[in-house]
């Protein structure tokens, strides 16, 4: 089965994805990590409309032939390991489910705010989880829940991890989810970037000799 | 008028691995609870800072406290089993003229000075309590107990709630006293049991410095901003 994996970019996404983390861009490190799962057949990365993700994304399949599996990766993730990418893909065929997120618990407290400033409740942080990328879904079950959301996709959020897992939900797809990668980290600012920098060192740091000196 | 700034720190923070206690890993060479307590004793609305120490370790942790230069008074108390017990103990310490508190985390060390003069002064200008927040960046999804998916979370109508929160002293010991009588003091943060009193809960702009350091990923990311703060001569 076929595993096509898809990065899209937004305008926004592009000021960050194009900033040099260790060396290259952080979205070069998003498609490294894609083409260096064992489960990913192809990677292609997608220019979009900030609004318009989820049409673009269709438009996207409808012109290609039929993948099984879908993987579509945030390009703002650079640090989430090609491992990841793999356990998604292997999610989908342990779950009943065609479609499988990462997570991660939530560590902030969560509270409603009414439109004065004033605090309502407070959220059961254990009922909740904050997602990530990669998401995989089966390729038919995507494009099905694509065409029947038709104009809707239009009105979707413009955050990825967001609007596909609202997608599949209204569409009644079962979502499975799996533990993801605290480096899975969204980098979209400054603070960020110096985390990802600090994270890559010490990700060298523990590796293997023979993993790094390669021969030239 | 004269305000307090109270930190628990007597839990373990398991969170962020083996080791010793959470408040005392360091950051920049220095505990997080030094951090944390530097920042409220140099908030110029800040009168005294009381720490509650684990009970074994309230002789080390006060010597630890004068190594450091500290700005206001600040007073070591041995703290409780668990984070309102704590609250509850420091809270029994203080002398009568306080009549504005704060509670702050030993685990947001990088909260700046100006963060707690804007949540003192809150209080200070009438509000009952006053918790800091941020927009939620996050995606967060509700999940049932196997670990489907339910739907994503609006979070429009959300914030993170951030420390220090402020309250008038009245509010916090009738919140913590009712709590301790429910039996309900470990749920939920100091802002929530004030809230469970009916009292009003106004919200602040927070800051991105005050996040919480509770996993090894977020002790990194502190200690890179650590970094880019030394670099822009804020000590």
């Amino acid at each position: 089965m076929s595993v096509l994996a898809i990065v899209p970019v937004t305008p926004s996404d592009l000021a960050f994805a194009q900033r040099e983390l260790a060396g290259r861009p952080v979205l070069e490190h998003v498609l490294a990590a894609l083409r260096g799962a064992a489960s990913v057949d192809e990677v292609i990365v997608l220019p979009v409309d900030d609004a318009v993700i989820l049409p673009a994304l269709a438009d996207a399949l409808s012109r290609r032939s039929a993948a099984g599996v879908v993987v579509v990766h945030d390009p703002l993730r650079p640090l989430a390991p090609p491992t990841l990418v793999d356990e998604v893909v292997a999610a989908l065929g342990r779950s009943a489910a065609p479609a499988a997120v990462p997570v991660l618990p939530v560590t902030d407290t969560l509270k409603s705010v009414d439109r004065d400033g004033y605090v309502g409740r407070t959220l059961d942080r254990a009922l909740y989880q904050v997602i990530c990328t990669p998401i995989a879904v089966a390729g038919a079950t995507l494009g099905t829940a694509l065409a029947a959301a038709g104009a809707g996709l239009a009105r979707a959020s413009a955050d990825l991890a967001v609007s596909l897992t609202s997608l599949l939900s209204d569409q009644g797809v079962a979502i499975a989810t799996l533990p993801g990668a605290v480096e899975c980290l969204r980098v979209t600012d400054e603070a960020h970037l110096a985390l990802a920098e600090a994270l890559l060192a010490s990700r060298q740091e523990r590796a293997p000799r023979t993993q790094r000196s390669r021969p030239r | 008028m004269s305000v307090a700034a109270i930190v628990p720190a007597a839990g373990r923070g398991e969170r962020l691995g083996p080791g010793a206690p959470k408040a005392l890993r360091l950051l920049g060479g220095a505990p997080l609870l030094v951090h944390a307590v530097r920042a409220l004793s140099r908030a110029r609305s800040v009168d005294m800072v009381v720490v509650a120490a684990p009970p074994v370790e309230v002789a080390s942790v006060r010597a630890l406290l004068a190594d450091h230069e500290l700005g206001a008074e600040v007073e070591v108390v041995a703290g409780g089993r668990t984070r309102s017990d704590s609250v509850r103990r420091a809270l029994a310490s203080l002398p009568p003229g306080v009549d504005i508190v704060l509670v702050h985390d030993a685990a947001r060390p990088l909260a700046p000075e100006e963060l707690v003069d804007s949540v003192a002064r809150a209080v200070r200008d009438g509000a009952d309590a006053v918790v800091p927040v941020m927009a939620v960046t996050d995606a967060i999804i509700r999940v049932d107990d196997g670990g489907r998916v339910l739907d994503p979370l609006d979070r429009s109508g959300l914030r993170v709630a951030q420390t220090p929160q402020g309250f008038r002293r009245a509010a916090l010991e009738e919140a913590h006293r009712v709590a301790a009588a429910n039996g309900s003091g470990s749920l939920g943060d100091d802002a929530a049991l004030v809230s469970r009193l009916g009292i009003g809960v106004l919200t602040v702009p927070g800051s991105e410095e005050a996040f919480l350091v509770t996993r090894p990923i977020d002790l990194v990311l502190a200690e890179a901003a650590l970094a880019r703060r030394r670099a822009r001569g804020v000590r």
